[in-house]
């Protein structure tokens, strides 16, 4: 990984010199899931958009078995690859919205879907991340797909830390329950003291019945960038050169997804802009 | 070509190539509006399919280029804005209007959109209905059938709500959701109500290939520089290119006073 030399060559390459392949991206995201009226979020409660509608390659769906998602992955940004031996950079990040909130853009290195929200065994998730494998900064998110029961209970992970420790467990979480079942709601599993990151997940398990199956999966992601919509319609963005962005160093294959603190309960409707150049 | 250093970027910045000032007023502006009827040089409400290019009535700083067959980048963008909200600067593509709000058969009036002549591929074009005319207070959804862009007829967009409060104004531009893969636009063939809104209006589909957007969260005076703001994206602004601007707004719906801003957009050649 080599950094910008200097802002002659951030131009350069931005605007196309010396194989820079700059690519604007954006998408509008509908505020709907498969046609239908997305769930009505939870104010300040993180909220998923990989399945929301939109102008660009379309929703991403439930993974079912586990599975590395990548660049080609419909949900993403659909960016591409980097060539010749270089590295792709995110150098800007920006949103408007119907909504304030504080928008995120991830890695998502693997996830799975179909797990049970009355199974009160351990549940396999498995797999294998590519992307990050040394686990520092990757965390695990579970998603809801189909909406889980009414019972509040706790959710925990076993998983191997950034350190390769195995039979390391998250500390339990709310899950199921009113703001905690909800389609499209994300929920984030604390790691066990110390652990700075995530290189596999052996399982999750859900510690009494939440009174409804439904169907929900885990995520392992890698935080890329954030940026805060300051109020409905206004959004914000975030520069390299300004505003506290520095370049963004995207993997090859980066599966770059969305995340959203939402500010209301409001269904998020959503026009996104990122930036990359080669180097 | 690209622009080969720093020095010559800001020297493009205090001596663009081009200047095009904008003055535009329009209302309805909490969900992407367009701005295409609005301002003082106001563009037409389109009827047949037709592509727009640097001199239509309408565009931004309309045929104010010396040269409109030479690429240009955007470099910068100045002005002052009455409200906060977000602004994409687009190249509108392909238009038509003279669509319906009431019929719930497939139509085609004035479609297929006319065959693009910039970012031909289709590959991140975003395609939408723009509503000329108001249409009606019953919210219901609409589909398009579209050629994708690999080249696939036959595609039909995701339903999106299209009727009722905020989904009916005049300004309105409401992007369609493309189905799964899909990350672009070359035409589309029809548009289809799901059922009727209760008003005809006049509405039509606009293929725009989004350039930029920048956010400014404050009335009053606003600079976006490519560099500094942009991420280093100085987008290329291909000849002929239609340049408009899109808005989402921070009042609700319904905000009487209007958005009101001017600007100037500042456009170079590469080295």
């Amino acid at each position: 990984m080599t950094a910008f030399a200097n802002v002659s060559e951030f131009i350069n390459r931005g605007t196309g010199g010396n194989s820079g392949a700059p690519q604007y991206l954006t998408k509008f995201h509908s505020g709907r899931v498969n046609g239908v009226a997305a769930t009505t979020p939870i104010a300040g409660r993180p909220l998923s958009l990989w399945t929301y509608d939109n102008t660009r390659g379309g929703q991403g769906v439930a993974p079912g078995a586990v599975a590395v998602p990548t660049n080609a992955t419909n949900g993403s940004m659909l960016h591409t690859d980097a060539t010749g031996g270089r590295e792709r950079w995110m150098t800007f990040f920006g949103a408007g919205a119907n909504l304030p909130g504080r928008l995120h853009a991830y890695d998502r290195l693997l996830h799975i879907s179909g797990l049970s929200g009355t199974v009160t065994t351990a549940q396999t998730v498995g797999g294998t991340i590519t992307r990050n494998t040394g686990g520092v900064g990757n965390q695990i998110w579970v998603e809801i797909y189909g909406i889980v029961g009414t019972t509040a209970t706790t959710i925990t992970a076993s998983y191997t830390n950034q350190a390769s420790t195995s039979g390391r467990t998250t500390v339990a979480t709310t899950f199921g329950g009113t703001n905690f079942r909800e389609v499209t709601r994300l929920i984030m599993l604390p790691l066990q003291a110390g652990d700075t990151g995530v290189q596999s997940v052996q399982s999750v398990t859900v510690l009494a019945s939440t009174g409804t199956a439904g169907n929900f999966g885990i995520n392992i992601v890698k935080p890329l960038a954030a940026v805060t919509l300051q109020a409905i319609g206004a959004g914000g963005d975030v520069g390299m050169m300004s505003k506290g962005l520095p370049p963004v160093l995207i993997p090859a294959g980066a599966c770059t997804a969305l995340m959203l603190f939402p500010q209301a309960a409001t269904v998020p409707e959503l026009w996104v802009d990122m930036f990359m150049c080669e180097r | 070509m690209a622009i080969t250093d720093a020095a010559s970027f800001y020297a493009k910045v205090e001596n663009p190539r081009h200047r095009l000032f904008f003055n535009k007023l329009m209302f309805n502006p909490p969900r992407p509006s367009a701005t295409w009827i609005s301002g003082a040089n106001v563009g037409a409400t389109p009827t047949t399919a037709a592509v727009p290019e640097s001199t239509t009535v309408g565009v931004l700083g309309g045929g104010a280029l010396a040269n409109p067959l030479v690429a240009h980048r955007i470099v910068g963008v100045r002005g002052a804005t009455q409200m906060p909200g977000r602004f994409l600067i687009c190249d509108r593509l392909s238009h038509q209007g003279g669509l319906s709000g009431t019929v719930t058969t497939a139509q085609t009036t004035n479609l297929p959109t006319a065959a693009l002549t910039r970012y031909t591929s289709g590959e991140g074009v975003i395609a939408g209905l723009e509503i000329y005319t108001q249409i009606g207070a019953t919210a219901t959804t609409v589909t398009a059938s579209y050629t994708d862009d690999g080249g696939n007829s036959g595609q039909t967009t995701i339903a999106v709500t299209f009727g009722g409060t905020s989904h009916r104004e005049v300004h309105r531009f409401i992007p369609l959701p493309l189905a799964a893969g899909d990350t672009g636009v070359r035409a589309v063939a029809s548009v289809t109500v799901l059922a009727t809104t209760g008003t005809a209006g006049n509405f039509g589909v606009t293929l725009v290939k989004p350039l930029l957007a920048f956010s400014v969260s404050a009335p009053g005076p606003f600079v976006w520089d490519a560099i500094e703001d942009g991420g280093g994206n100085a987008p290329e602004v291909l000849p002929n290119a239609a340049l408009s601007m899109f808005v989402l707004g921070t009042q609700s719906n319904g905000f009487a006073g209007g958005l009101e801003f001017v600007g100037e957009i500042l456009l170079a050649e590469d080295d």
